[in-house]
């Protein structure tokens, strides 16, 4: 979208996000752990820095690393050699953007352009709230109300464009809230164009004939920079300057499902639930249904009288989204619940969706017996818990032990390709491996194993097939001090 | 057969192992040749064979190991190929086969790239002579049967199968398949444990290997790994578990068929050197003749003529004529060239290499070197390194390719180990530890602390020294260190031959293009009698030259290094020397030197040979350094344990400094041989890659002590052995070198400006900065003018203005500027005079290139300033072909402000490294940014033991090996340097200040050493780089 | 519990109700649904003998007894026949599950790669109680998502046999139940039921029950391991000789 010259924006730049949330965790804890507060306290005054290993650079520094010494800009060596115990995060843009659209949620309920400026700034176009707010103090107050809650340091600033108002917040030390025109160039005048987003390329260029602040660049006929940087280099500058309109895109808050109903009786048993939960079901399957979408996974929260809320997520293989479908789910689940308290109201959550792909009338046959599999899983899950449902996974180890381990059943894994394998193995492998007790006469062998150095669990084994007298065949092992073990069948 | 084994029908008592690789296949085996063959005679094989992948690189160690410790044991050469997925192992029975076998690796490795090599079904075609084992591939029979067929045409009754076996799983099942095979090729089968250890225990370190080849972790190499350790040498009664008896007695009978041994390899040089009419010896004397009659035109004393005949008659009798004869032939072609050369090393220092123009150590003026250098009983080979120009090297190198062709011409190779620093990071990954924490181990491990070993410091860092990773962790590291990683190209030693070279050793690719090298570093090459010319590059050199040119041109006086020599010891030149005026004259330029210089106060040309080698880790890590002192002074008695000593010692007062007089030592003090003292030699050299010296440790202590020298004593030298590691300073180079330092003081001190111009055309070379070297040239009153596109060409240049030489900087100091452009602008200046900025765009060069002048400042005589000057040229309109002669001139755009003294200085930096006319700590001094201080040249002039305050710009922090836990911090104002010693307990306590300042101030007390050396011991260091934006802020501020 | 058996006797069925629920049942045999079911496809074992005394084959579903202790080549046998059958469910890209109900191990992911048997279609249901075992062999089974199941019980009661036969039936199924236990329990409501002991490279199967045509002595299948035991040989043509003759010429 694009914007005349003359709308006001707000720029909300926050200068250490990652620190912020890790402080944040810290802040979380102590509330409510008071058995290690004293230690957790020391850990959140350490000096703590933001590591960016593509630049090698710390990036974000708390109070206490700058008071050793340690400067943003730094490499890692340089640090630690200021500082040893100085504790060391990676920089991860994932959780600074997650943070930011949180910033965001919390914004758009009080005011509605909200430009996400990934990875640390928020852009709010403040010109059409004024009215609602009364003026831009009022609006900013509770702007300010807002962001003071979420815990993050951020500076705030407002002018004519959104590079001028990204330029004053990155080069300003306070928040600079006003609508006086003069005022906002007088600060602009003097920020440093190394913060805008002219190209570097460009930036070397004007800094190199002497030109490093929006006033320098002001001086000079706009046609006459024309000539010398990049278009885009020069479409930053024409904003900044007030010569041309913003273009943003708007952010829009992500949709999800929630639902709290309060009975109107309270229910003791959970077949007696199934009424409330079908017709709650419903209303999903219709949310669900005007998305096209579908879902892997709900959350419900059963509120109990006089007891702590008893939260139950439910899985389903493959994406569904009829209230049938689930209800198969849940009654499974259920019937190993046992309630301790009434429940007197619930509330269903449906985070995540996705879209419904178009069905394609040939697979559809391939498809159902995909279903039919995914959904047989879903229900041994539902029943036994997914921990007894358990799928074979092949790791390339000689140790037998590694190289097939159980592991909690799930669909989509790699396809390990059968090329090289030995013949000659047995079919089923004991869980541990148990001392030999019957005579067995040897058939093959030995195959030598020692390996496993590295990890602590070395093995030396010395393997063969041999023949138990009533007819078994078996797999076992010598070890160097000759103690015989049985490792396997070959059913 | 005498070697026939006992063979009885089911237990064989004897093996020989043919398929075996070494460390030399890299990254594929795990242990070292000498490992290899000393395991199998322990284990009582009758032979082994070396195997490496298409190399003949380990090959000579193990032959050297069963020599130097006359093991009965029989080498087998041979080499181990992959072709089209079946592996083959070729063995030289006799001469002629190892021939083929070179030829065939040669050709293979030639095809390929650096590193790699490919087999051609050619190759194998034309083997005459090698025994071919073959090991099937895990293909189908039938395959494998062709492939049978189509071998045994070319390789008949010398071919044979190999049945390897492992013990690993379904193996039985394909070594019943090769016994189908062999059964319907009738071939015989041998058995083999195709060894890559020596020893089971090896497992771990070959697979982090493997990791390592692979690029991924241990625990990642899944099955792609060996399942056990058995591709180890193994006892013989377990081979007779596992294999037929008869192919045990196979392998036995096939080993004594091998009668080839590398002693066998004798060396020709190349003939064409020698006129057809005479021999050797008479063209070499011949040649010396006419030397005499050049080098000594008044006659030679009888002595020096004694000297000659006693030289003459040594080389004879240990054959070395061509050796002498070849180097001649090479300088006189760099002769022809008015290239500048120097020989030095052991048998350089001689009359004869006088004679041939070899070196130009002139005898008469340093008698009291003769006959030391070759030495009959050391039975070493002769040592001549001839350096040369640096830039121009390229040249003799292209001359002797030329001259002798490329079969016969190659480098030798120089074997890259794993280091302490390698092998960590290797290992590391391969554990799975994070290239961040390998990197922090790496630079918070200071290797030289003698005290902590790399271990300890380890787990000072944070690795718990008693868990599993941290046990296997070190151990791998420990043995990783000393494994070689590939070959590189020697730095200048070539090896010549009469024949083709690939007959001799394997010839492979080097990683510059054209460049060939051949298998064997320069101790192979010892150990076979085989001997190399080293040609080698030396910026000095070049420096020289150019001064001497500069000289004939400008002040037309001819000079060369025997005319300055010829003129004896000059009084000035060594007062300059002994007051430490001496950045940029070679080899006594660095910190360490010059604090040195004003004690040692060198006041002849032994002198200065030996201040070159004092100053280094040998002898200062030996304490050699204050006891010589004190002696040469007088201030101690020089005493000497006995008479043999004293003649070894006497020379140095009685203070073993070279090289050679430990050698000597070794042999008459403590009983070596000289065989021994040979292979001390070489330990000294590779130590600390290989650790082979504390072998020595015991037969030098216990030998001195036996001879009745102290213990003390001995251990002082075994010291001071371990000290010279690879810094090892023989005083046969010192010589040479001494003569170098010598001609560039000379050149400093009577023609200073032609000296600078000279140094500054030929960096980048030695300690210094160009930066550096104009501030001393500034501190002499040498003129200096800044780059101009109006007056600079592309090498700075000598200008005579008002009376004075002054030198005019070049193009060459501007980054980013190439020399064509310069010649575009000489040429253009030839002919018309440069008025405009729109005449020097109207050239066409590079963009880059016009503002790298612009930000050199280049075009200040043409524009305002620079920032005029590059605004005009950002302007793309006028570039433009069409407008480019209607636009002339445009006027400097008034919008564009001045650029402050800060702007011009910190361009000035950024451009050319250096600023003619600012100085930051001026400009700070100005602005009074500064708190009160001293300036450098102040110094002088305050007493001993005074409290000062300096501040200066950090020119330079060395943290000398010999010097433990001191900095030396040089201080750079406009007046000059300042130089601060910072203990480690300083340093720790300002970490701040010592590591991040760029301009620091120092309180401390000024100390006057011997010789009066300034040095500021610091106590307080502030950190004021702040400076600099806050003068930054003001000059805008005041625009 | 009353056996009725009829081997000669035609009749029409719904002339008599209780024979009638009985057929349904699949309690009672008639010589004429013999016929019938050799029309029915049956799977060929791929041993010719095994394949005679079976009467063409393994039904096409149901539920398999075996009686035999671990380690006889049981799994083996099954897993060999069945993966023909998946053969045509793998190319038309259905990849159906095969299912592990209470194993007395953990099933070897070498074994079944060597078996080109994708493990990601391996379900195990691993330490349950009898019940969940049985409940989760019975939700496979019928669900039409997996080309077998075993399972690993003691004994089962003719009744949860019965469940499990009708599952195996309704999913087109097979559930075959491993037992080592010698009691013999006679009569069960399934489709077969055999005996398996072995000696050396030899299996004996015995056919205890089938649906179609008689019991039989047991027959043998000859089943040996690939690998070659020993690598050693005493060759009495000993070519030393010619390579000392070898060893002259190089000389030369």
């Amino acid at each position: 979208m694009q914007f005349d010259t003359q709308s006001l924006w707000l720029y909300i730049y926050f200068p250490s996000l990652q620190l912020d949330l890790i402080q944040k965790q810290y802040t979380g804890i102590t509330e409510h752990d008071f058995a290690h507060t004293s230690e957790l306290r020391a850990k959140k005054n350490a000096p703590q820095a933001i590591y960016q290993s593509s630049s090698n650079q710390l990036i974000q520094i708390n109070n206490a690393a700058k008071v050793k010494g340690i400067k943003c800009g730094m490499g890692l060596a340089k640090a630690s050699l200021l500082y040893g115990d100085l504790q060391i995060f990676e920089y991860k843009r994932s959780l600074e953007e997650n943070a930011l659209e949180q910033i965001a949620q919390q914004l758009y309920i009080v005011t509605s352009d909200i430009v996400l400026a990934h990875p640390n700034g928020l852009i709010l176009r403040a010109q059409n709230m004024l009215n609602l707010y009364g003026g831009l103090a009022g609006y900013w107050r509770v702007i300010e109300y807002c962001l003071i809650k979420t815990n993050y340091r951020f500076i705030a600033s407002a002018a004519y464009s959104v590079h001028a108002a990204k330029l004053i917040a990155l080069h300003s030390k306070q928040h600079f809230i006003t609508k006086d025109r003069s005022k906002i160039q007088h600060i602009l005048d003097k920020c440093s164009l190394a913060y805008s987003d002219i190209e570097p390329k460009d930036l070397q260029k004007l800094a190199r004939v002497g030109m490093h602040t929006v006033k320098d660049l002001r001086r000079i006929p706009s046609a006459e920079v024309a000539g010398r940087v990049n278009r885009y280099s020069m479409n930053t500058i024409n904003e900044l300057l007030g010569l041309a309109p913003s273009k943003v895109k708007f952010y829009q808050p992500p949709s999800s499902f929630h639902e709290t109903i309060e009975l109107l009786y309270e229910i003791e048993n959970t077949e007696k639930l199934r009424p409330i939960l079908t017709h709650t079901l419903r209303n999903l399957a219709q949310f669900l249904c005007i998305r096209n979408a579908r879902t892997l996974q709900i959350k419900i929260d059963f509120l109990q009288r006089d007891a702590p809320c008893l939260s139950l997520t439910f899985n389903s293989a493959l994406p569904i989204y009829t209230h049938l479908d689930w209800i198969e789910i849940i009654s499974l689940k259920l019937e190993s619940v046992t309630l301790i308290a009434p429940i007197y109201g619930l509330s269903l959550h449906c985070e995540k969706h996705e879209t419904t792909q178009a069905s394609n009338d040939d697979l559809f046959a391939q498809r159902s017996s995909q279903i039919a599999g995914l959904s047989l899983i879903s229900r041994l899950m539902s029943k036994l818990g997914e921990s007894k449902v358990q799928g074979l996974s092949y790791a390339q180890d000689f140790r037998p032990e590694r190289a097939n381990q159980l592991v909690p059943f799930t669909s989509n894994t790699k396809k390990v390709t059968g090329v090289g394998f030995n013949h000659d193995q047995p079919g089923i492998l004991l869980t541990s491996p148990e001392v030999l007790t019957q005579q067995v006469s040897i058939i093959k062998g030995p195959e030598r194993i020692n390996t496993g150095w590295w990890d602590a669990q070395a093995i030396i084994r010395d393997y063969y097939i041999g023949q138990s007298q009533n007819g078994q065949r078996l797999w076992i092992y010598k070890t160097p001090n000759d103690q015989w073990y049985l490792h396997g069948f070959f059913t | 057969m005498a070697s026939s084994p006992n063979h009885n029908q089911d237990f064989c008592h004897s093996f020989a192992e043919l398929v075996c690789q070494s460390n030399f296949s890299f990254l594929d085996a795990a242990s070292h040749p000498e490992e290899m063959v000393r395991q199998a005679y322990f284990l009582g094989y009758q032979a082994i064979a070396i195997t490496d992948e298409c190399s003949m690189a380990g090959v000579v160690r193990a032959y050297s190991e069963i020599k130097n410790n006359h093991l009965p044991i029989k080498l087998i050469v041979g080499s181990k190929f992959i072709f089209q997925g079946q592996t083959l192992v070729l063995l030289c029975p006799n001469r002629k086969a190892y021939s083929e076998c070179c030829r065939i690796i040669t050709n293979a490795r030639r095809r390929a790239s650096k590193g790699k090599y490919e087999l051609a079904e050619w190759d194998l075609k034309t083997i005459k002579h090698c025994f071919c084992l073959w090991l099937p591939s895990p293909k189908g029979i039938k395959e494998n049967i062709e492939w049978g067929k189509w071998l045994k045409t070319y390789f008949k009754e010398r071919l044979f199968l190999v049945v390897k076996r492992w013990l690993t799983s379904n193996e039985e099942d394909k070594i019943v398949t090769d016994q189908t095979i062999a059964d319907s090729l009738s071939l015989d089968i041998i058995a083999s444990s195709c060894a890559l250890m020596h020893d089971p225990g090896r497992l771990p370190l070959l697979q982090c290997l493997q990791a390592i080849k692979r690029g991924c972790t241990i625990a990642e190499l899944g099955k792609n790994t060996l399942a056990n350790a058995e591709a180890c040498l193994r006892p013989i009664h377990k081979l007779n578990v596992i294999f037929d008896t008869e192919w045990l007695s196979n392998a036995c009978l096939l080993a004594a068929a091998c009668e080839f041994s590398l002693s066998e390899l004798a060396y020709e040089y190349p003939a064409e050197i020698v006129p057809q009419d005479l021999t050797p010896t008479e063209y070499l004397r011949a040649l010396v003749e006419k030397g005499i009659k050049y080098r000594f035109p008044e006659g030679v004393s009888h002595r020096i003529h004694e000297i000659i005949e006693k030289e003459l008659h040594l080389i004879q009798t240990q054959n070395y004529e061509h050796f002498f004869l070849t180097i001649y032939d090479v300088v006189q072609f760099a002769k022809s060239q008015n290239i500048l050369y120097q020989g030095r090393g052991s048998a350089a220092n001689s009359v004869v290499c006088y004679c041939l123009e070899i070196t130009a150590v002139d005898p008469s003026q340093i008698d009291v070197l003769f006959e030391r250098f070759i030495s009959k009983e050391r039975d070493e080979p002769p040592d001549i390194d001839v350096d040369f120009e640096h830039e121009r090297r390229e040249e003799v190198i292209q001359y002797i390719y030329q001259k002798y062709g490329r079969q016969r011409t190659a480098l030798a190779a120089t074997v890259v180990s794993y280091r302490f620093k390698s092998a960590l990071r290797e290992v590391g990954k391969t554990l799975g530890v994070s290239i961040l924490d390998l990197d922090f181990f790496i630079k918070n491990i200071n290797r030289r602390d003698g005290a902590l070993s790399w271990q300890s410091q380890l787990s000072d860092l944070g690795l718990d020294p008693n868990s599993h990773q941290a046990k296997i962790f070190i151990s791998l590291v420990e043995q990783l260190i000393g494994f070689p990683r590939h070959l590189s190209q020697h730095v200048g030693g070539f090896v010549i031959s009469d024949g083709p070279l690939y007959e001799l050793v394997p010839v492979e690719n080097a990683a510059m293009p054209e460049r060939t090298v051949i298998q064997w570093d320069k101790d192979d090459l010892e150990s076979l009698k085989l001997l190399k010319v080293d040609v080698l590059a030396l910026g000095m050199l070049t420096a020289i030259r150019k001064s001497f040119d500069m000289l004939r041109e400008q002040y037309e006086q001819p000079c060369s290094i025997p005319f300055i020599t010829k003129l004896g010891d000059d009084p000035q030149v060594y007062a300059r020397i002994q007051r430490a005026d001496t950045i940029g004259i070679f080899q006594i330029e660095s910190r360490a030197q010059m604090s040195m210089l004003p004690r040692l106060k060198p006041a002849c040309y032994y002198d200065l040979v030996v201040q070159i080698a004092i100053v280094r880790p040998g002898p200062i890590q030996g304490d050699m350094v204050h006891p010589y002192l004190r002696r040469r002074d007088g201030k101690e008695k020089i005493d000497y344990p006995s008479e043999k000593v004293k003649r070894v010692l006497q020379r140095t007062n009685g203070v073993p400094i070279f090289q050679e007089q430990v050698i000597q030592l070794a042999m008459v003090a403590a009983g070596f041989s000289g065989g021994e003292a040979d292979q001390l030699r070489r330990a000294m050299a590779t130590w600390k890659k290989t650790g082979e010296l504390t072998k020595f440790r015991a037969k030098l202590i216990t030998g001195m002590t036996e001879r009745g020298y102290e213990s003390a004593y001995a251990e002082r030298i075994f010291e001071q052995i371990t000290g010279f590691g690879e810094y090892g300073f023989p005083e046969s180079h010192s010589a040479s070198f001494a003569v170098l330092a010598y001609v560039s003081s000379w050149l400093k001190h009577y023609y200073p400006a032609v000296f600078y111009v000279g140094l500054l055309n030929s960096l980048p070379m030695g300690f210094y900065s160009p930066s550096q070297i104009i501030q001393d040239a500034k501190r002499h009153n040498i003129q200096i003018l800044p780059v101009c596109v109006l007056a600079s060409e592309y090498d700075h240049k000598l200008s005579f203005i008002g009376g004075n030489y002054v030198i005019q900087l070049g193009f060459r100091l501007v980054k980013g500027f190439k020399q064509s452009s310069s010649e575009v602008i000489t040429c253009y200046r030839s002919t018309t005079v440069i008025t405009n900025i729109q005449q020097v765009r109207n050239l066409g060069l590079p963009d880059t290139c016009l503002q790298a002048l612009a930000s050199a400042d280049a075009l200040s005589k043409l524009s305002d300033n620079r920032y005029a000057a590059r605004w005009q040229l950002l302007d793309n309109v006028p570039s433009l072909p069409l407008l480019r002669d209607t636009l002339k001139e445009q006027p400097a755009p008034t919008y564009l402000r001045q650029p402050s003294l800060f702007d011009e200085l910190i361009e000035d930096y950024a451009s050319t490294g250096l600023s003619v006319k600012q100085h930051p700590i001026a400009l700070l001094l100005n602005s009074r940014l500064l708190p009160r201080f001293t300036l450098a040249a102040q110094l002088q002039q305050l007493p001993h033991k005074s409290l000062v305050s300096v501040i200066g710009v950090v020119s330079c922090k060395q943290s000398p090996g010999t010097a433990a836990g001191v900095t030396f911090i040089t201080l750079e104002d406009h007046t000059g340097n300042s130089n601060v010693i910072v203990w480690q307990a300083s340093a720790r306590a300002q970490k701040q200040a010592y590591l991040n300042a760029k301009i620091l101030q120092v309180r401390g007390i000024l100390e006057r050493g011997d010789g009066d050396v300034i040095h500021i011991i610091a106590g307080k260091l502030i950190d004021l780089s702040y400076r600099l934006d806050e003068l930054n802020t003001k000059s805008r501020e005041f625009r | 519990m009353i056996i009725l058996c009829f081997y000669t006797v035609q009749f029409e069925l719904h002339m008599n109700p209780i024979l009638h629920e009985l057929a349904r049942k699949q309690w009672v045999w008639s010589a004429t649904s013999a016929k019938q079911q050799k029309q029915k496809k049956c799977i060929s074992t791929g041993f010719t003998e095994l394949d005679k005394a079976l009467n063409a084959g393994f039904p096409n579903a149901g539920m398999i007894h075996v009686q035999t202790i671990t380690g006889c080549g049981e799994l083996d046998l099954f897993i060999n026949i069945l993966k023909q059958q998946n053969v045509q469910n793998e190319q038309s890209g259905n990849n159906k599950f095969w299912v592990f109900v209470s194993p007395p191990g953990v099933p070897n992911a070498e074994y079944l790669l060597a078996q080109h048997i994708d493990i990601n279609n391996l379900l195990v249901i691993h330490k349950t109680t009898t019940e969940e075992a049985l409940w989760s062999a019975e939700q496979c089974a019928k669900s039409g998502a997996c080309i077998g199941v075993f399972l690993w019980q003691k004994r089962l009661s003719q009744l949860q046999v019965r469940k499990l036969e009708l599952s195996a039936q309704h999913g087109q199924s097979y559930c075959i139940w491993f037992t080592d236990s010698k009691v013999k329990q006679a009569n069960l409501p399934l489709s077969l039921s055999i005996s398996m002991t072995r000696h050396k490279n030899d299996i004996a199967i015995q056919i205890n029950k089938q649906r179609v045509g008689w019991t039989q002595q047991s027959i043998t299948l000859h089943r040996p391991f690939n690998c070659h035991t020993s690598i050693k040989r005493n060759k009495q043509a000993h070519r030393a000789a010619k390579i000392i003759n070898l060893t002259q010429q190089s000389l030369n």
